[in-house]
């Protein structure tokens, strides 16, 4: 039986295109925050995927070898067969895939604890229900406690709450919505582990929980502004950029320059220059002529072969630049910037 | 006066039989042994005589994580404030944050490596003690089913605590590992409590078939035993498929997400499904009175697990049904389990050579191809540091050789053809007891007519989500 899952899984080796290694792909899989992986992760188009795999090496080996076993993977160059490339493909793969949110995994995380968590809460209490906690996240317990012990008019926001869920719901459809909404545990009715709701949608378990992940994410995106439901994710942040790289891109932001902000940070070059690589691929606005000539920049544009994201041929092929510096023209261009 | 502390801190109006002893015991300063079968209400015996003297902090030594979460959740549900956990769930700061504050708390729980950290031992020591409560203290004994090695530092420990006053429980230990106990934890003429093993509403039932009808018996047994019901195998691979296989059934082991496991334990207690199967990972701590059948698909490695596995049966005192099925040659499992807990023979002898050839410790778990958390390599790793090579293999061979015997017992419990239940108490040194409805060879059971008891509610998501925020 071929699954869902495994045809994500696929894919992401078919994105790195034969262009990284097995390892790296483990690191993306485990959502390591270094300057690499995220790199990594944003140039072959994995972050939805970012560590939402947190697999050990044991497992990880195992996932690979049952691939290559099943004659779906080239273990020496990391790239498909023409079998697995076939199982990757399908548009219901590469649509699962974009929709699971791995980057802002921390954010929706903590807000579905915090929600799921909630809910179950008050309305036990509400209807004098004893209650086992579904979620064991301290953070997330400490955050209801306050809440539910807030005076307010609760019954029209729970109403809000409801029908928010229900509209984005409806808007994302099946099987999502049911994935989202069987993970919810009420006063009366408990949540559906992975493998009951992959019964349900008669999937396996590990597809299942990716329909959950995916629905969940969508659905805190599709949520209007002004969404009651969005107090659960208040003081989280949704910023893809490390806090470290934050903390560099603030001292920029106060018109200290490269050395200023090395000196003051005491960091060393190479750190500071993954922070402005983090820039480059971020935000919105980048003033990349100041780190590159605009003279390299387009040279860098032309030469690059329009599938690949290797440093290598380019580097050899210009005097003078860095690694460093094709990785910043790399990230605009990968947002779609053009300079030539 | 007990009885009102009892009424005022737990609500209950009366105690069970033999709680009382144990804490007038406690009360007096003795150290205590008790060995009272689950559900008996041992943790009572131990939280009671905090509120009766006030005198300090009561710690309690658990080996599990989720024993400790079930009773810290049992405890602040009765609005009980004061209790804290150290695990590897807190943060390094929630810890510090914690070990600073002792004052607050009247109950600590902790795992024994937690209790072994050096500044944890030492803002303990500085704090008042009134007691150190060692549960499932028979890990600490190497004759009992559960050995842990981070158990056998306790003695030590008690010692650097100051040796406040100590109590030691478990559900069952025959007299070898009740000696065990003693002197490990160099309890001072301790009050013992045992109270019968014995549980008169839980009917004993054997069936003997081959291998290829497990499976199809299986079925049918889950249709016919009164439930909720709980069948343990031995594997989490197992656990998985047998699930798959029956309806209305639901998988539970420890390989599982936080969330995934509670959701299915708070199903299983609000009777929202019908089956467990777990392995023994199952069943520590989880309060169910309504248990009505215990079904064993794979044998257990030891008379003592098998008791209490079965002890999750019937605590409401209603009859209840414990079913073991057993093919030849399942025990196989067993041994290979035994085999994998212990260091192979020439694993032993590398890891002596190398260590004595100067490679550092560090590099050994790689050596020899062990994960550094696998508790073979701690079993290792204190070999080479207490024993000789010749000690170390053969104290594994001595080891494996008792388990094996202990398989054995277990395996006659399900050959004889005399009473069960005899053969039981026998076991933990216990008179026979007559009753009816005692076991498959003492007469027939027959399983009372087995009402529906879950209502499956499967509906479209949008009238899901519609009960989820009803307040009707």
């Amino acid at each position: 039986m071929v699954h869902l899952a495994d045809g994500v899984l696929l894919l992401s080796i078919q994105r790195l295109k034969g262009e990284r290694s097995e390892r790296s792909l483990f690191h993306v899989l485990n959502g390591k925050r270094s300057a690499t992986t995220l790199q990594d992760a944003f140039f072959y188009d994995l972050e939805p995927i970012f560590g939402l795999f947190p697999y050990t090496k044991y497992d990880y080996e195992k996932l690979l070898a049952s691939f290559e076993k099943r004659g779906w993977l080239n273990r020496s160059s990391f790239t498909l067969t023409e079998a697995g490339s076939m199982l990757a493909s399908p548009e219901a793969v590469s649509d699962l895939f974009d929709r699971l949110g791995g980057e802002y995994r921390d954010y929706t995380t903590m807000t579905w604890k915090r929600l799921s968590l909630f809910v179950q809460t008050f309305m036990s209490l509400e209807h004098e229900r004893t209650f086992y906690p579904v979620q064991a996240d301290r953070l997330a317990e400490r955050w209801v406690k306050q809440i539910v012990r807030t005076e307010r008019e609760w019954r029209p926001l729970i109403q809000s709450f409801h029908h928010e869920l229900e509209t984005a719901l409806e808007d994302i459809g099946d099987p999502y919505a049911t994935a989202v909404v069987y993970r919810f545990t009420g006063a009366f009715e408990t949540g559906y582990t992975y493998e009951q709701i992959a019964a349900l949608l008669d999937v396996d378990a590990r597809t299942a929980r990716l329909y959950f992940l995916a629905g969940w994410n969508a659905l805190l995106w599709k949520l209007p502004r002004d969404a009651k439901l969005l107090g659960f994710a208040h003081g989280l942040s949704s910023e893809r950029m490390t806090l470290s790289a934050r903390g560099s891109y603030e001292q920029f932001l106060a018109g200290r320059s490269f050395q200023q902000v090395q000196s003051q940070r005491r960091l060393r070059t190479s750190t500071i220059e993954d922070h402005v690589v983090e820039m480059a691929m971020y935000l919105d606005e980048f003033p990349l002529d100041q780190f590159v000539p605009l003279e390299q920049i387009k040279q860098v544009e032309q030469l690059r072969d329009e599938s690949s994201w290797a440093l290598k041929p380019i580097f050899e092929q210009i005097d003078g630049i860095s690694y460093y510096q094709i990785r910043l023209v790399f990230a605009r261009l990968k947002r779609g910037e053009t300079f030539v | 006066m007990f009885e009102k502390t009892l009424k005022r801190v737990f609500g209950y109006d009366s105690f069970r039989p033999g709680q009382r002893e144990v804490i007038d015991a406690v009360a007096e300063g003795q150290d205590v042994l008790a060995i009272m079968p689950t559900g008996a209400g041992k943790s009572l015996t131990f939280q009671l005589p905090s509120y009766i003297k006030n005198d300090g902090l009561t710690i309690i030594v658990s080996p599990l994580l989720s024993l400790i979460e079930d009773q810290m959740l049992h405890i602040r549900e009765r609005g009980e404030r004061g209790v804290a956990r150290l695990t590897s769930m807190e943060t390094l700061e929630e810890k510090q944050e914690i070990l600073n504050h002792l004052k607050r708390y009247r109950f600590l729980y902790l795992s024994p490596e937690q209790l072994a950290v050096p500044h944890v031992t030492r803002a303990l020591a500085r704090t008042k003690i009134q007691m150190l409560v060692v549960d499932e203290a028979h890990c600490i004994s190497q004759w009992g089913h559960e050995f842990r090695p981070e158990y056998a530092r306790l003695g030590e420990l008690r010692k650097q605590l100051g040796s406040p006053q100590c109590m030691a429980v478990t559900a069952t230990a025959p007299e070898t590992v009740k000696r065990d106990i003693v002197e490990k934890l160099a309890l001072f003429s301790p009050a013992q409590f045992v109270h019968s093993a014995n549980r008169p509403e839980i009917r004993l039932i054997v069936e003997r078939l081959g291998s290829e009808d497990k499976m199809r018996r299986l079925s049918e047994l889950v249709h016919d035993v009164p439930k909720p019901a709980v069948i343990y195998t031995a594997t989490r691979r197992e656990a998985e498929a047998l699930a798959l296989h029956l309806d209305d059934a639901l998988f539970y082991h420890g390989g599982m997400s936080t969330e995934d496991r509670r959701l299915v334990q708070s199903q299983f207690l609000r009777d929202e499904v019908a089956i467990m199967v777990c392995t023994s990972a199952f069943g520590m701590g989880v309060n169910k009175d309504n248990v009505r059948s215990v079904i064993h698909y794979q044998i257990p490695a030891t008379l003592e697990a098998y008791m209490q596995e079965i002890g999750r049966a019937g605590r409401d005192g209603e009859p209840a049904f414990a079913v073991l099925l057993y093919a030849e040659g399942d025990e196989r499992i067993q041994q290979f389990l035994i085999d994998q807990q212990y260091p192979k023979d020439k694993d032993i002898r590398l890891a002596y050579f190398e260590r004595d050839n100067g490679t550092s410790l560090a590099q050994l778990p790689r050596l020899l191809r062990l994960n550094e958390e696998d508790p073979v390599w701690g079993l290792l790793n204190q070999m080479l540091a207490e024993r000789t090579l010749a000690e170390a293999v053969d104290w594994v061979k001595d080891r494996k050789r008792a388990r094996y015997r202990q398989l054995g017992q277990m395996m006659d419990y399900a050959l004889i053809k005399t009473c069960r239940r005899d053969y039981l108490l026998n076991y933990f040194s216990e008179q026979p007891v007559k009753q009816s409805d005692c076991c498959d060879i003492c007469g027939e059971i027959v399983f009372p007519p087995s009402e529906q008891l879950v209502s499956k509610n499967v509906t479209d998501w949008k009238h899901r989500l519609a009960r989820i925020f009803s307040f009707d």
